[in-house]
């Protein structure tokens, strides 16, 4: 039975671990081991000074890349009722400067490898902020600024409990997605929101306190926060792999130990291409979930070589629908395990639910564009009454979150991710809309013509986002175009290709065709 | 298989590509990283080894590159082509 989770917040599930497992190991980064009870008193060390110096705002930031700052600053923020912001130094600053302004934060937890990244940051942000580092840090003097307060968390101080007011409708996180306008999306998910999710995985799979999970994804990439508090909901180990690991996560697997898993599917295909998915070799796995694209069957058999004793799970959803709010463990002997070589998504998780908007001349019922409600469905974007009147639609006053997926209802229940309905693309998992990259191009550049195609050579090779520019005179610069992408997307949103040329080509209906583009000019 | 062949081969690969961010296939040598350049994502770059050992038609050995981990700029790759000579 599922408990009645009213009254709590993602942060509860931690410290019920940390209370029950106070010497077990939370956090594993490369060779260093750091317990429950160390991560709580340190989180809490950094909550109480965010209280002491945050006013009422939702919201504070983490600036930290797979460091205890990010692990642990995310503790301190939830500790202190705020949702948390990750910001991510990989991504321009540009990127991170409407982060931070659109989610209103005044204060940030900063790892201190991201200290020269905040240094080049700082100019681009007005207004006066406070920086919250771990340690007692020399800071460089271009940092040193009248306008921003600096703090410093003394670890051996005596810690204090830090309760205050809070509800389970208070914010958990607050992540962005792609949008077509120019402007990504902020996504805003409740303590209510992500508690059910936990709640629903945590009843369906059995992990243990002995489990040791990945952690693959980037904090700003909703995932991460599965790989978080599945696992510290169990009091189990998270490991955090080295920067650098690359192609090197069997290896890490199997130095590890990892028994659970969770990455995207290409990641699968790109192991496998480099044949480093021996057969056997990655036996420590009990359970591998998929999550942020389409996973096709013969990824998942790869897979299950590998790691024979593992479990292997679809999960599906959208951001709006935190984190995944459909699973299937996938099961070759099922007859109805894939559609189109792609394993089933499977069913919603309780508290949710679906209705498959009839697109084209289908009866209603079977397949069409998923609309999502329920307990891990947001109502709306974070101050954004736009994009809310664009995906949200009222049916039998329910409000629905409208996933641009075309789904299918399988005849035993089980939905059938089909395609996308709009130009949205998934790049290593990321949401991409096309129209925002040449959103960004004719705002910045004031050209007329553009077209972004998402392309895949075969279907297994990598997609890549290829732009073309109408430019018959020939005076656009690739270079320019690709350093100004450069400067305001993110690098999973940078077009591969930027290609100016003569002429578009149209079908007869007047549309541009995509295809005879990529025929002609690639 | 010589150093050129492959010189040859990334430069052609990678030709548009090269065009889009304004690099020349002479700045592609020595310690020029395709992945942390940004030139590349770890996905495409797997795709254009995956294309090289098909066009020289050899297999490397991943598992003990891996663990040098230098494979992904152009002298390890390079290298590790030239070793399977």
């Amino acid at each position: 039975m599922i408990e009645d989770t009213t009254h709590r917040r993602l942060i509860d599930y931690f410290r019920a671990a940390a209370q029950k497992y106070p010497k077990r190991i939370a956090l594993e980064i490369d060779e260093q081991q750091y317990s429950y009870d160390r991560l709580a008193g340190l989180s809490e060390k950094i909550a109480d000074c965010i209280l002491k110096i945050d006013g009422h705002e939702p919201f504070a930031g983490v600036l930290a890349y797979r460091s205890l700052a990010a692990y642990v600053g995310i503790l301190g923020v939830l500790n202190a009722s705020k949702g948390y912001v990750p910001l991510n130094p990989r991504f321009p600053f540009e990127r991170n400067r409407k982060m931070i302004e659109r989610s209103g934060i005044r204060t940030m937890v900063v790892g201190e490898e991201c200290l020269d990244f905040l240094g080049e940051l700082i100019p681009h942000l007005s207004g006066s902020y406070n920086f919250i580092f771990l340690q007692k840090i020399d800071l460089p003097d271009d940092l040193k600024n009248d306008n921003h307060q600096f703090y410093f968390i003394n670890e051996k101080k005596e810690k204090r409990e830090v309760e205050i007011e809070s509800s389970p409708d208070d914010y958990a996180y607050l992540l962005f997605t792609s949008g077509s306008t120019g402007e990504p999306k902020a996504v805003a998910i409740s303590n209510r929101n992500v508690c059910s999710y936990l709640d629903n995985i945590t009843l369906l799979y059995q992990f243990s306190s002995a489990d040791r999970f990945s952690q693959t994804f980037d904090l700003t990439f909703d995932l991460s926060v599965h790989d978080l508090f599945v696992c510290w909901s169990q009091g189990a180990c998270l490991c955090i792999p080295p920067v650098e690991t690359g192609f090197a996560w069997p290896k890490y697997i199997r130095e590890k130990k990892l028994s659970v898993w969770f990455s995207v599917p290409s990641l699968i295909n790109m192991l496998g291409k480099l044949r480093l998915l021996k057969a056997g070799s990655l036996s420590s796995l009990r359970y591998s979930f998929f999550c942020g694209e389409a996973l096709d069957e013969r990824s998942a058999e790869d897979w299950l070589k590998a790691a024979p004793v593992s479990g292997i799970i679809n999960l599906y959803g959208p951001t709006e629908s935190t984190i995944a709010i459909s699973h299937y463990q996938w099961d070759k002997a099922d007859s109805e395990s894939a559609l189109n070589g792609l394993v089933s998504i499977g069913r919603l998780f309780a508290g949710n639910n679906f209705y498959l908007m009839p697109a084209w001349e289908k009866p209603a019922g079977e397949e069409g564009e998923l609309l999502l409600s329920g307990n891990q469905v947001i109502n709306e974007y974070y101050q954004d009454q736009m994009n809310t009147q664009r995906q949200f639609i009222q049916l039998n006053h329910i409000n629905y979150y409208k996933t641009g997926d075309l789904v299918k209802k399988g005849v035993s229940g089980k939905l059938f991710y089909l395609g996308r309905l709009d130009q949205e693309v998934k790049v290593s998992g990321y949401r991409v809309n096309l129209l925002e990259i040449n959103h960004l191009i004719r705002e910045k550049t004031g050209l007329g013509q553009i077209i972004s195609v998402f392309h895949k050579k075969n279907e297994r090779s990598a997609g890549k986002i290829i732009t073309f520019i109408l430019d018959p005179e020939k005076r656009v610069k690739a270079k320019e175009i690709s350093e100004l992408c450069n400067k305001y997307l993110p690098w999973y949103m940078v077009p591969e290709v930027i290609l100016p040329v003569e002429k578009f080509y149209y079908n007869v209906n007047g549309k541009t065709n995509k295809q005879a583009m990529i025929e002609h000019y690639l | 298989m010589k150093e050129k062949d492959i010189r040859q081969f990334v430069s052609e690969f990678l030709s548009k590509r090269l065009e889009s961010v304004g690099l020349s296939a002479g700045d592609i040598r020595g310690s020029f990283d395709f992945i942390q350049s940004g030139l590349l994502d770890s996905m495409a770059f797997v795709d254009m080894i995956s294309a090289m050992e098909e066009h020289f038609g050899v297999e490397i050995d991943f598992e003990e590159e891996v663990a040098d981990n230098n494979f992904t700029n152009m002298k390890g790759l390079t290298q590790i082509f030239l070793k399977k000579n």
